[in-house]
């Protein structure tokens, strides 16, 4: 209990397998059609993802700089508190902690009992089993919300209980993760009933889609950051850490690219556009039939899982950062003296997503803070120009490319 | 490319709040009502 710094026993992969977890979560699936009722075109639709995909890129490569230089626990946390100081950087861990984290983890964990509730039908069940009016909320006990609960709990117990078996669960579930998605666009185009006439059919771009369209897909692509969090425990992080960052965001453009091609592949781009829900089921329905629809929940409730573990390696990070510097609950900066991890931390973000699940109040949380994510970082991308004029002299062993 | 990021977050913010400026003020006070507990946890620091 006496060290207040994480011991470094991450590697390029583990890193580059968080950031993958944490970006392909459900918006890949739900996106895809606003982004086609926006753009109105199969070029533009795909050009928007490309577009959205080269930010990415850009904002991974300032926050390799930044993680480099400073390679401890918290992303822009820390970012913030050296170029602004530490009013900036409580906001943002603030901000992570009651919303940003915490929301999508609740939000993760029901869609992931729902997809469960495909093969049982109990753990999808919404019908309430207790309700308790507590004034401002209401805390709705149901079969579904009991199951959200249950997964982030034992994610949570997982990454408490060491760096080595979160890592495992981490890395398997975004190799099969990977693995199905990449199954699934080789299978889609070999075998898939689809047409190249969707994509070489171009309408009418809609005017200023591009542009809005650009909002929903940067969301998509939210998490690519996810490897700064955990900088204080990636080995060799002058070497690893870019690396990570660059491969991790630069295989989630491939997939999210392949991904929408094979749906303007299988689906015209105007049929696309009205659809609710997740595209991805209509899509796999469409290229192979019925019975791939069980296939494709598995798929999901995976990819949803290994979001959710994602987030609860990446948030706490945040708070123990925080609680290290005193501006948060004393608690959230201890380190499991046999686990070597930050379990008050991960605690204290487990109770806070169960209890997001419980009122249901984690939608709203959602949409009102969605911009901040974008908000703060752009703003720690402010902060590597304020520490370049401010800290020049400083070794940086990584340079994003940019003007001085 | 760090421009080019700052850029495009701040295009991709300053068109949030322009198109929800209501959803947006409501996120900005879920934000700075982190302010209070700052001062708390200053204070007893």
């Amino acid at each position: 209990m006496s060290s207040t710094v994480l011991d470094r026993r991450l590697g390029p992969v583990d890193a580059a397998a968080i950031i993958i977890s944490n970006v392909v979560g459900s918006g890949i699936f739900l996106t895809p059609a606003v982004v086609a009722s926006l753009t109105g075109d199969a070029v533009s639709m795909l050009a928007v993802w490309i577009v959205g995909g080269f930010i990415a890129f850009a904002g991974a490569m300032a926050y390799a700089e930044l993680s480099v230089l400073r390679p401890h626990a918290g992303g822009e946390y820390v970012y913030l508190r050296e170029a602004f100081g530490p009013v900036a950087a409580f906001l943002t861990g603030w901000t992570s902690f009651v919303a940003g984290f915490s929301g999508a983890i609740a939000a993760s964990a029901v869609g992931f009992a729902f997809y469960l509730g495909r093969f049982v039908p109990a753990a999808g069940d919404t019908r309430a089993l207790v309700v308790i009016p507590t004034g401002l909320l209401t805390v709705t006990v149901s079969p579904q919300s009991l199951v959200a609960i249950a997964a982030i709990a034992l994610l949570s117990i997982v990454h408490v209980r060491g760096v080595r078996p979160g890592r495992l669960l981490q890395n398997v579930l975004a190799g099969a993760k990977v693995t199905g998605l990449v199954a699934l666009v080789a299978l889609g185009f070999s075998i898939g009933d689809g047409s190249w006439g969707h994509v070489q059919n171009v309408q009418h771009p809609v005017a200023g889609g591009f542009l809005l369209a650009l909002v929903p897909v940067m969301f998509s692509y939210s998490g690519w950051n996810a490897a700064t969090y955990v900088a204080e425990e990636i080995r060799d992080p002058g070497r690893f850490l870019p690396r990570a960052l660059a491969v991790g965001t630069g295989a989630v453009v491939a997939l999210y690219l392949a991904l929408n091609l094979l749906y303007v592949y299988s689906l015209p781009v105007s049929e696309l556009a009205g659809l609710t829900g997740s595209v991805m089921d209509v899509i796999a329905e469409r290229l192979f039939g019925h019975f791939a629809g069980n296939l494709l929940a598995v798929l999901t409730a995976i990819s949803i899982a290994a979001s959710v573990s994602a987030m609860i390696i990446a948030g706490p990070r945040v708070y123990f950062a925080m609680a290290r510097d005193g501006v948060f609950f004393r608690r959230a900066a201890i380190i499991h003296p046999r686990y070597r991890t930050p379990a008050g931390a991960i605690l204290a973000q487990s109770a806070w997503s169960c209890l997001l699940v419980l009122t249901g109040s984690f939608t709203q949380l959602i949409a009102y803070t969605g911009f901040a994510v974008v908000l703060f970082s752009g703003i720690a991308g402010v902060a590597l120009f304020v520490l370049r004029r401010d800290q020049p002299d400083e070794p940086r062993g990584f340079r994003a490319w940019a003007i001085r | 490319m760090p421009a080019l990021f700052v850029a495009a977050s701040a295009l991709i913010v300053v068109n949030a709040i322009w198109r929800s400026p209501g959803t947006s003020a409501a996120g900005l006070a879920i934000i700075l009502a982190g302010l209070p507990l700052y001062a708390v946890f200053r204070r007893k620091r």
